[in-house]
């Protein structure tokens, strides 16, 4: 018998898991069930009903809202994967002449604070004058969106054979017809996987776009917060369920895609 | 000067390692391919046998010395323009294509017309015994099978050499037989050199037209397999290649050698003895192999059985001379059999012996 099979017999094991899990999954448990409340205040059941699901697809400064924050985050999605592959692609040269540091600027926007970043971006449009609204937005989320994407990528490129690209040099391939008939083949998967990963990243900021946001553009979470400091309301327990929905249903599919055609 | 084939003149390449140290991967590597000749690089691992195959296709860079192809310089031109073609170790298929698609890359990136490329790829198919698989992807292919698609592709293009780096080693040893001899077959058939890179001697002796063993980087002998086994040039060679017994020997001021303190015999009846005697000084070994030794009452050297072994087809002898030396000798199985301890006596034919410096 292995000792990681005898440390998950050790008494009380179960029950402090069980306790970790409730600890994580209650808050996610009450914004659901309470979506489905008929009554008007969050804290009293008053019975099954849809109505704030109808109320949801009515309310024109929801369906706003829920426009620009999937606008931004197909916008930096797309951008911020996009540059995330050439990153990734850099990073490969870089390692092959000995640079450590590669890796490490493109990883250390995910460890730094986000308020730091917040910050940095509002000052940096302000110093350059942008007017906020939907570009600055779109450009924040980019930035931010590429250490994700730029993991999946990473991790793909990683467990690929080098000879593929030795191979396919040798046949006759360079420049951009290498890169376009086998790089990017190769890569699809850590493509997706990164850009999903980017989109939900995207659709759930709140600090940053809190920051670089205009009065005209606002996302999905900044209308969420307005709405609570109103009180709150079944109505947003409605739409959070609804973009919990869609962040695993997206995050499933990163994963999913991420093992694609796992090379042996 | 052979202007028609592969020329590799004196070429060198260091690897500098991560932590500072540097390793010569290849130290003046001379050697010439023939137009149709199938040639092995044959070493132990680490002797530079891949860096030189990888060299030529351009996947390394060379610090000195040149490669011509067909009287061209090679060795300055992008592997993507050479006309020379790799099967890989991994062999290296595009798991998102299908098996004909994987042939037809190399010929798509030399934009040949459709119908040429489509008849070439079954031709090539065919040539690997392969024509129901076109359709098929490299996942679902066996890894025997797999080996013939990384050929195919490779030699659909025509090349004017196929380097090959150890292609069989992940197949098991009845599939490799098999490979080796479907290899030669498609040597002949294409009648395009090929240099084929493995660590396996008796790969090496099936497959050659001629074998050249690499030890640290340089090239020690270049033969065909019965040179390079008959008449090995040092002892590194003999001891690489097959079986062999390594025999102290003495000598003395008349041109005598005396071999394992037993047996007396004049030097000049030794193949290889004038070099090995110069250049050895007194630090000579008698090479011979196994199924070159007799066991014969009237030999010159005496022991005693120290192992016997019944190997199907022949009988492994270990015979005991003293002093710990072992003689290794293979008999046919249809001789006699000696008893363990038994004392024997063996004979040696001189002219299928070799004096070597050690």
């Amino acid at each position: 018998m292995t000792g990681q099979a005898d440390t998950r017999r050790y008494p009380g094991i179960g029950p402090a898991a069980r306790l970790a899990f409730a600890f994580l999954y209650a808050p996610l448990a009450v914004v659901v069930a309470y979506s489905f409340n008929s009554g008007p205040i969050v804290s009293r059941w008053e019975g099954f009903s849809l109505v704030w699901y109808r109320e949801v697809l009515e309310r024109s400064d929801v369906r706003d809202a829920v426009w620009v924050s999937l606008r931004v985050a197909v916008a930096a999605s797309a951008a911020g994967t996009a540059l995330a592959l050439l990153a990734a692609l850099g990073i490969v040269a870089m390692v092959r002449r000995g640079s450590p540091l590669a890796v490490g600027f493109l990883s250390t926007p995910l460890l730094v604070p986000e308020i730091v970043t917040a910050v940095g971006t509002l000052s940096f449009f302000v110093l350059l004058d942008f007017e906020r609204g939907m570009t600055t937005l779109v450009l924040a989320h980019t930035a931010f969106c590429i250490p994700f994407a730029l993991l999946p990528i990473r991790a793909r490129l990683a467990e690929l054979d080098p000879a593929v690209f030795e191979a396919a040099s040798d046949l006759g391939a360079s420049g951009f017809r290498l890169f376009r008939r086998v790089t990017l083949p190769l890569l699809v998967p850590g493509i997706v996987s990164g850009a999903l990963l980017a989109f939900i990243i995207s659709l759930d900021d709140y600090l940053i776009s809190a920051f670089v946001a205009g009065p005209t553009s606002t996302t999905l979470p900044i209308f969420l917060f307005g709405l609570i400091r109103r009180g709150a309301s079944p109505l947003i327990n409605a739409v959070s369920t609804l973009l919990l929905l869609v962040t695993v249903a997206v995050l499933t599919a990163s994963y999913i895609t991420g093992k694609w055609r796992k090379p042996k | 000067m052979v202007a028609e084939g592969l020329r590799i003149q004196d070429v060198s390449k260091t690897f500098t390692a991560p932590e500072g140290g540097s390793v010569r991967a290849l130290d003046g590597v001379s050697l010439d391919v023939g137009t149709s000749e199938f040639v092995v690089l044959l070493g132990p691992s680490g002797c530079g046998k891949t860096t030189l195959l990888r060299a030529i296709a351009g996947l390394e860079d060379v610090d000195s010395g040149r490669i011509d192809l067909a009287g061209e310089r090679l060795d300055t031109v992008p592997p993507f323009r050479r006309a020379v073609n790799t099967v890989f170790q991994s062999y290296a298929l595009f798991p998102f294509l299908t098996v004909e698609r994987n042939i037809a890359f190399g010929l798509e990136m030399e934009r040949r017309p459709k119908a040429e490329i489509r008849q070439r790829v079954a031709h090539a198919l065919e040539l690997v015994e392969l024509s129901g698989f076109a359709k098929r992807t490299p996942a679902q292919l066996s890894g025997g099978q797999q080996q013939r698609v990384a050929l195919a592709r490779a030699l659909v293009k025509e090349p004017k050499v196929l380097l090959l780096d150890e292609p069989l080693g992940a197949l098991d040893l009845k599939l490799r037989r098999q490979m080796q001899a479907e290899l030669k077959r498609i040597q002949r058939s294409v009648g395009i050199a090929f240099l084929f890179v493995t660590h396996d001697q008796e790969e090496a002796l099936a497959l050659g037209d001629r074998i050249a063993v690499l030890n640290d980087g340089r090239i020690v002998q270049v033969g065909t397999p019965q040179e390079v086994y008959e008449s090995p040039e040092t002892r590194f060679v003999a001891d690489f290649i097959g079986e062999t017994n390594l025999l102290p020997v003495e000598r003395d001021a008349a041109g005598t050698v005396t071999v394992a303190g037993q047996w007396k015999l004049v030097a000049a009846e030794i193949v290889g003895a004038d070099e090995a005697l110069v250049a050895g000084g007194d630090q000579v070994v008698l090479a011979v192999r196994p199924e070159r030794v007799r066991i014969d009452p009237g030999g010159e050297l005496r022991g005693v059985v120290a192992e016997a072994a019944y190997l199907g087809a022949d009988v492994h002898v270990a015979i005991d001379m003293g002093e710990g030396l072992l003689i290794n000798v293979r008999t046919d199985a249809q001789d006699a059999i000696p008893e363990v301890g038994e004392r024997v006596a063996v004979r040696i034919d001189p002219r299928h012996t070799r004096l070597l410096s050690s």
